[in-house]
């Protein structure tokens, strides 16, 4: 087990160098120049040149890129060329937000989807499974942007229900940060609820078809106690591995939701710095959200590994 | 030990060797059967092929041409002349929902293409291969997975600078990794099959072996990967005019359509509604229709795509 | 269960879209109801503005008394990078942010006029080449540190080490006493005054020498009636009073919050719901919307000062290029109805105009003919110029002009020029504006009257943005440098009026379009905030009171 886990761990580091480089590639095709951003109109020559020179976006770019590299191992994301602050503070600003409401997302989709999904697999053709089953289609099909903007309109503007936007953490102000949170975790959690809800259903339907579930009723074993004791735990190895995918499309989500509700998280702060091309904030954002997201896939192997042995040694 | 990799990199991916017998052609009716039987499945093939339908004959379905300006006619409530209203530019709105049908069928499918094209190749190199090739490969996919599709699509697509075309391509590549992982996992387990072995021996060439054997093999999980895809394509799209890379003007998406019309939301709510629901009904039926196709091609699929 | 499922999926498609009618008719209703009102809440500011804008120099006619004070949230869709250096503070938009903290010598009041701030008065001397500010007195920073003449010294220093285009002109600075302050200009420069007076912004060098510049943009310390609290990046920046300000009696408000959502809809919305008091908004059909609701003051900005004009250029300089051409130039002008599209796009919050500058400002020339709509004279120009049968080229814009492009678009169209738009994000659309571009390109500029300083910014041979795709007649240049010789305003106008003739009706370097009205939306109980009523990129958040 340990010599695996080193290994998937050496694999996610390669991965992750992978990133930089993809990432510093792509960003330095991007068109677009920061300096100018920073300017404004009324730049002349000598200040961009001045600018440039003062950010290192004269050297050349191999240069560039082994010094934010090495820089980034050594902890320092370097200064925003824009925001004229040092990027590991923006982000230790941000990251916790994005963290949390989307932890609560995870947490309210995982929960949610996983019970639905048991219920629509017992009632199966029942009218409940018919509304679980719609109603996760739907959440799949359904841009969830639009969703939120018509939840502002509904819900903020016609009922005055809940706040437009913005985002309070609870230690400031309970119910301002709880009025807050409401639209956008639930929204967020609409896509990963709903694939989980689907997951869930089929992998148990699979389970109950099979004979050991068959003989456990044959013995009369009440119906719960095979729900929940047998078919279940079967049934949660393949939606284990969805859950590693599941985070990776609310990180995604988290982009849209946060900029729908101006919640200051990294997904308005990578939007925005990509669009202004601040180069380092959106290199650093990108290659922290790989990393989690890969830490997190490395962990769901590793429970994998514990579930399943065959994976391990075969 | 590099199989054993393979096998924990691939989990998520369908390795059964169950597919790996060819279809016959006494299942074709048996498919059809399981396809089509549930009604939902029925209406919503019916849903796709009619938005095909209005996608190639737009210029006979629509009212109007969707392009034609009249200043004069600007932000007109939906009427009989208009049944949708008109856009800011005093454009008819139905005729954009409709002409927009071919923007959303063309992000679909370009970037299906490309994904498809590149991630079977490169899964099929790898898969066949294996050894550092393969190794590279994947961890390069792995990389591109790691990072957020709508993020990772809109990091390429402003590389390549706004409009049609570089959201199609952005997708498409941003959905490379997993046809890639989907083709490579077939590989691996057509390759160890017997009548593969019996090619070798044989005598076919690799190549040969590849083509012949493996990609007809990969073809139920690829064609329920695309179907799925084509709806992912058309939110992708959506998302991605929301964040502020669009197709270019004159042109229609249900995506910028939707983006741009919720400014309207308070005066002419149906501007943002119409193409909104639009997307839904659409994404909706390749959803449902993927469902179909693979509880009909190999059940086994559920819950791995 | 077939069944079970059919009649889930349509009741479930009813009640979506029932939810969506039942959106339709609240929405329907609201709008038709109000829409009589809105010349009224219009008619509302211009009597708040007579009673109440007012400039620190003048504020004495209402008592403090009435005034609550509070907190005062506004928005400002606008980035925000530098708080606390103004010297490296370049574009001109951020200084609504640094109102409340930061002052400047002078600022602009209503009628375009410099009005004492941290100075009390000035006197140039254009044969002697010299401005001589009179500073005030009793003034102290944050920090505890004095305002006097070294400060300010110190602080105009610090522009000129950064080669602020602003401060170019000083040459020296002599201190002649405490609190009197004289500059001597390397050659005489009629925009040196305006510059220096209202862009130079004095922080306290205390603070600065102490903790080191990227302190100090992080942390304002200046001479305002607002002390810096909090700067969250790109979220909000928080003031609270200053119970020392300078003036007697101000400020009256308690706490500011100024918040960046850059989501226009988020914040009208965030408007409506009261959880902002105000916010500047460029979407004419929002503006429409909140106008009305009959619930909001809309404040216009109507004198033209840093406001933005928006306009077309062709690239004039590549020989290659079509518009390298006058006569395609000027075809370009006849083929647009600007009028008509005015009406559409800005739906009444914009002024169309044929060359920079709103109609009535001080460097808009009434005799410049420009080019009224005309679509034949725009064939018969493009066959003289050689292209009988019209040309195709590309057009750079950005998704926020997505309609006004696909309307010029359209227009150019019917005159034979293909257009094929290019969105392009601003990050990108910026370098084109820096270096140059193929084609037509959207161009916005601040269309100030002040044309040596802010036309000069794209036509002097050294300038920047967009200055790599235009002519740089000899002609414009030499008369751009005489505006910025000319001793006096009179002169200055004269050969202002010239150079709007020369670059517009002569050489049609770029096609002005309109000038947006830059609407500030706020709730009525919102007073003496200033917020476009003078300069564009300044408010008075020590008159600002909110009423209970």
């Amino acid at each position: 087990m340990t010599s695996f886990i080193i290994q998937r761990l050496l694999q996610t580091i390669v991965v992750l160098f992978l990133v930089t480089i993809m990432v510093f590639t792509v960003m330095h095709m991007v068109p677009g120049n920061p300096i100018l951003v920073l300017l404004g109109p009324s730049a002349t020559k000598e200040q961009i040149a001045l600018y440039t020179a003062q950010f290192g976006l004269d050297k050349p770019v191999l240069v560039q890129y082994f010094s934010w590299v090495s820089n980034v191992l050594q902890g320092d994301f370097g200064e925003s060329i824009i925001f004229r602050q040092d990027i590991g503070e923006l982000i230790a600003t941000r990251l916790p937000i994005t963290v949390f409401v989307g932890g609560l997302a995870y947490i309210i989709s995982v929960v949610t989807g996983m019970t639905a999904g048991v219920i629509a697999a017992v009632k199966r053709g029942g009218f409940i499974d018919s509304l679980i089953t719609i109603t996760a289609n739907l959440g799949m099909a359904t841009p969830i942007f639009w969703l939120g903007i018509l939840g502002i309109y509904l819900f903020s503007l016609q009922l005055g229900w809940l706040p437009v936007q913005g985002f309070t953490w609870l230690t400031v102000d309970l119910s301002k940060g709880i009025k807050q949170l409401i639209m956008p975790v639930l929204l967020l959690s609409t896509v990963p609820l709903a694939m989980i809800t689907r997951q869930t259903r089929s992998a148990m339907l699979e389970v109950i078809q099979q004979d050991y579930i068959r003989t456990g009723r044959s013995k009369g074993l009440k119906e719960k106690v095979i729900i929940i004791k047998h078919a279940l735990r079967n049934a949660l190895i393949p939606v284990i591995t969805l859950l590693g995918i599941q985070l990776g499309n609310l990180v995604g989500g988290s982009v849209l939701v946060e900029q729908v509700f101006n919640i200051p998280g990294m997904g308005t702060l990578l939007v925005q710095s990509m669009l202004q091309k601040d180069f380092l904030i959106v290199q650093s954002c990108v290659l922290i959200i790989a990393t989690v997201v890969a830490l997190c896939n490395l962990a769901v192997d590793i429970a994998y590994g514990f579930i399943d042995p065959r994976i391990r040694y075969k | 030990m590099e199989t054993g990799t393979a096998k924990v990199i691939d989990k998520k991916v369908y390795t059964s060797p169950a597919a790996a017998v060819p279809p016959k052609r006494s299942s074709v009716k048996r498919f059809l059967k399981v396809f089509l039987a549930r009604k939902v499945v029925v209406f919503s093939l019916f849903v796709l092929l009619s938005l095909v339908f209005v996608a190639i004959f737009a210029p006979l379905v629509a009212p109007y041409d969707p392009y034609y300006q009249d200043l004069t006619k600007s932000l007109q409530k939906p009427s009989m002349e208009h049944l949708l209203g008109t856009d800011m530019l005093g454009r008819d709105v139905l005729s954009r929902i409709i002409y927009g049908s071919r923007v959303s069928i063309a992000v679909g499918i370009v970037s299906v293409i490309i994904a498809g094209g590149i991630g079977m190749i490169l899964g099929l190199i790898a898969g066949y291969f294996g050894g550092f090739i393969d190794s590279i490969i994947m961890r390069f996919m792995d990389a591109m997975m790691a990072i957020p599709m709508i993020i990772l699509a809109l990091f390429i697509g402003s590389a390549l600078g706004g409009g049609l075309d570089s959201v199609m391509i952005s997708l498409g590549i941003a959905l490379v990794p997993s046809y890639a992982r989907l083709t490579r996992g077939q590989v691996l387990s057509v390759k160890e099959s017997d009548y593969v072995l019996a090619g070798t021996i044989s005598g076919t060439s690799n190549f040969k072996n590849m083509f012949v054997h493996v990609l007809p093999n990969s073809l139920s999980p690829i064609i329920v990967l695309v179907t799925m895809n084509l709806g992912i394509a058309i939110l992708a799209e959506a998302a991605l005019s929301f964040l502020g890379m669009g197709i270019n003007p004159p042109g229609a998406a249900w995506g910028a359509m939707v983006n741009e019309g919720y400014k309207y939301l308070m005066s002419q709510p149906v501007l943002s509604i119409a193409p909104g629901i639009a997307i839904i009904i659409v994404v909706l039926s390749f959803n449902i229709v993927g469902d179909a196709l693979r509880d009909a091609l190999d059940p086994r699929l559920r819950g791995r795509i | 269960m077939f069944k079970y499922k059919k009649v889930l999926f349509s009741t479930f498609l009813l009640s979506f879209l029932g939810f969506f009618i039942i959106l339709a008719g609240c929405s329907s209703n609201s709008s038709t109801e109000n829409t009589t009102d809105s010349d009224n809440s219009t008619e509302n500011i211009s009597d708040d503005s007579s009673n109440n804008s007012s400039n620190s120099s003048n504020s004495s006619e209402s008592t403090s008394s009435d005034k609550y004070g509070g907190t005062l949230n506004i928005n400002i869709a606008s980035g925000m990078t530098n708080l606390g250096f103004p010297a490296e503070q370049t574009s001109s938009v951020p200084r609504l942010f640094v109102d409340p903290v930061l002052q400047s010598l002078a600022r602009y009041d209503k009628e375009g006029k410099l009005s004492p701030l941290l100075a009390t008065s000035w006197e140039t001397d254009a044969e002697a080449m010299t401005i001589t500010y009179e500073l005030r007195e009793g003034v102290q920073f944050h920090d505890g540190t004095d305002f006097n003449a070294e400060t300010a010294k110190w602080n105009i220093e610090k522009y000129i080490e950064v080669q602020r285009p602003e401060t170019a002109s000083i040459d020296s600075m002599e201190v002649l006493d405490d609190h009197t302050l004289k500059l001597n200009l390397k050659e005489w420069n009629s925009s040196a005054l305006d510059s220096i007076s209202f862009f130079v912004q004095m922080i306290s060098p205390t603070a600065y020498e102490e903790n080191g510049k990227e302190w100090a943009i992080g942390n304002p310390v200046g001479t305002g009636p607002f002390v810096f609290d909090n700067w969250e990046r790109s979220v909000s920046i928080s003031y609270v009073r200053n119970e020392d300000y300078w003036e007697e009696g101000k400020p009256y408000l308690d706490k500011i919050v100024m918040s960046q959502m850059m989501d226009e809809m988020t914040a009208v919305s965030s408007l409506r719901a009261g959880e902002i008091d105000g916010m500047d908004i460029d979407d004419s059909n929002l503006i429409k919307e909140l106008d009305a609701s009959g619930n909001f003051n809309l404040v216009l900005h109507d004198n033209g000062i840093g406001s933005v004009g928006q306009g077309l250029i062709g690239n004039s300089s590549d020989p290659d290029s079509p518009f390298s051409n006058v006569k395609v130039r000027k075809a370009l002008g006849y083929a647009i109805d600007v009028e008509a599209l005015n009406k559409t796009i800005n739906q009444g919050y914009a002024v169309a105009t044929n060359q920079w500058g709103v109609p009535g400002s001080f460097a808009y020339n009434p005799d410049v003919k420009g080019y009224p709509y005309n679509p034949e004279k725009a064939k018969e120009l493009l066959k003289e110029a050689g292209y009988p049968n019209g040309f195709s080229t590309k057009f750079y814009s950005e998704p926020k002009h997505a309609n006004t492009s696909a309307a010029i678009q359209n227009y150019l169209a019917q005159v034979g020029i293909d257009v094929e738009v290019v969105t392009t994000d601003s990050a990108k659309i910026q370098e084109f504006y820096g270096s140059t571009w193929d084609g037509l390109i959207y161009w916005w500029h601040t269309a100030q009257g002040d044309l040596p300083l802010y036309m000069g910014r794209h036509l002097n041979r050294d300038a920047v943005f967009y200055a790599g795709g235009m002519i740089h007649p000899e002609k414009v240049l030499n008369l751009l440098n005489e505006a910025k010789l000319a001793k006096d305003r009179d002169e200055k106008q004269r050969i202002s009026y010239e150079i709007q003739k020369s670059v517009f009706d002569e050489y049609a370097i770029g096609l002005p379009m309109f000038i947006p009205s830059a609407v500030f939306a706020k709730n009525p109980n919102v007073h003496d905030d200033g917020f476009h009523k003078t300069n564009l990129s300044s408010w008075t958040p020590e008159n600002a009171w909110i009423e209970e």
